[in-house]
């Protein structure tokens, strides 16, 4: 019994929709991305093309849900050097790219939706592809792999005019292994704006 | 007011949006230079001990692979003074590691293969049809001219070869091949730099 109260208790907290003024809010965000785990050990330099679009839906004042999807591309030029597999060794210029592109569902928390500046919370889950490039000579190993995908996020918003926000978001971005790639990861630092309507 | 804001939150979201697009518009470059095409790669069989061989023999011509020599016609060979050179440079690497040349493949304990042959691809743009068949393009299209881009590629494969049963069945034991774009200048010294490569990276080859 206590814990169906507890339960219902939680749902008419997440569930009730209350006087919130805006139902819902778009985020757009720059990416800028490091790669981490495998995904850094094959591009360690910085990816500065990116994107994130989001889409929420107020529950209530504080808790939102909703989904994103997103875009970073990591590049790299390797020098001309020797890769060496068993009895194998070739040698070149490499080019690496790797193409990300997770597509989450998310719930965020906003801890002072009334303030100016509004510390928030995300969790996502999801799928996120890989797309992964690496050109040497006249050849391309492509490999691709959609992961299982888990996203935790923090951020603020800072209200620059009525119903809009500037974001500055930390987002780290984990697609556990598939079986074509090891398990992809990388943090990204986005900076935006978030639109309530 | 209620425009106002309309109006700012327009605004800010076409602003936001040019701006990723901007930021990520310019997709990351490849290669450009000739020589950033250029690989090397090399492969040997590993139960086969080096160490206890000391000479070897080699053709006195690179022999270039072509459709003649696939119809059963005399091979051709690498022209000058590419040949040389080549064959040179794989004896000086040969030397180098201890490796003493001989003149008869029979007394030899491996023998070395250089072979080479190009590529050729050849791109057409798309409406090269319209210049060979102009009316199947309509009258009021025009004249169509054939447009087109090529580029070659050559490759250079060294194999060191042992004596199967009776020379029936030659067994390779190590390869390397040397391939890239060719662009007519300055071929020599990227060949001259993938030969080198070919033995650097081959250390079990020397026997000195």
């Amino acid at each position: 019994m206590k814990k169906i109260l507890i339960i219902i208790a939680v749902l008419s907290v997440v569930l009730t929709k209350n006087a919130q003024a805006q139902e819902n809010n778009l985020k757009l965000d720059y990416a800028i991305a490091f790669g981490t785990g495998d995904l850094g050990d094959f591009i360690s330099a910085t990816s500065f093309r990116g994107a994130v679009m989001e889409y929420q839906r107020y529950l209530n004042d504080n808790f939102s849900v909703g989904g994103e999807i997103g875009w970073s591309a990591f590049y790299e030029r390797k020098d001309y050097d020797s890769y060496t597999i068993d009895t194998r060794t070739v040698t070149g210029v490499q080019y690496r790219y790797s193409n990300q592109v997770p597509i989450l569902i998310s719930g965020e928390y906003n801890f002072s939706p009334a303030a100016t500046l509004r510390p928030y919370a995300n969790l996502a889950i999801g799928t996120m592809y890989t797309r992964r490039d690496t050109d040497m000579g006249l050849w391309r190993l492509q490999e691709t792999a959609w992961h299982f995908t888990m996203k935790p996020e923090l951020g603020l918003d800072y209200e620059v005019a009525p119903n809009t926000a500037l974001n500055l978001a930390l987002k780290y971005y984990y697609g556990f292994a598939a079986s074509d790639l090891e398990a992809q990861s990388y943090a990204v630092i986005g900076i935006g704006f978030r639109f309530l309507f | 007011m209620y425009r106002n804001q309309l109006a700012i939150m327009k605004n800010l979201s076409m602003l936001s949006i040019s701006v990723i697009i901007m930021l990520t518009a310019c997709y990351p470059g490849g290669v450009e230079y000739y020589e950033e095409t250029d690989i090397v790669h090399t492969n040997f069989e590993e139960d086969f001990d080096f160490t206890a061989q000391r000479t070897y023999a080699m053709p006195d011509s690179v022999v270039k692979i072509t459709g003649n020599l696939i119809q059963g016609e005399d091979p051709e060979m690498i022209e000058e003074p590419y040949n040389t050179e080549i064959l040179q440079l794989i004896e000086t690497n040969m030397q180098n590691y201890g490796w003493q040349k001989v003149a008869d493949p029979a007394t030899a304990d491996v023998v070395l293969l250089p072979a080479a042959w190009t590529n050729t691809t050849i791109y057409f743009w798309s409406n090269y049809w319209c210049w060979y068949y102009p009316w199947y393009c309509g009258w009021g299209w025009g004249w169509y001219y054939p447009s087109f881009s090529s580029f070659t590629t050559g490759t250079l494969l060294m194999t060191i070869t042992v004596n199967g049963d009776e020379y029936v069945e030659p067994t390779e034991v190590w390869s390397g091949a040397i391939n890239g774009l060719l662009s007519g200048r300055q071929d020599g010294q990227r060949i001259t730099r993938g030969i080198n490569q070919a033995f650097t990276q081959s250390p079990y080859l020397k026997i000195n």
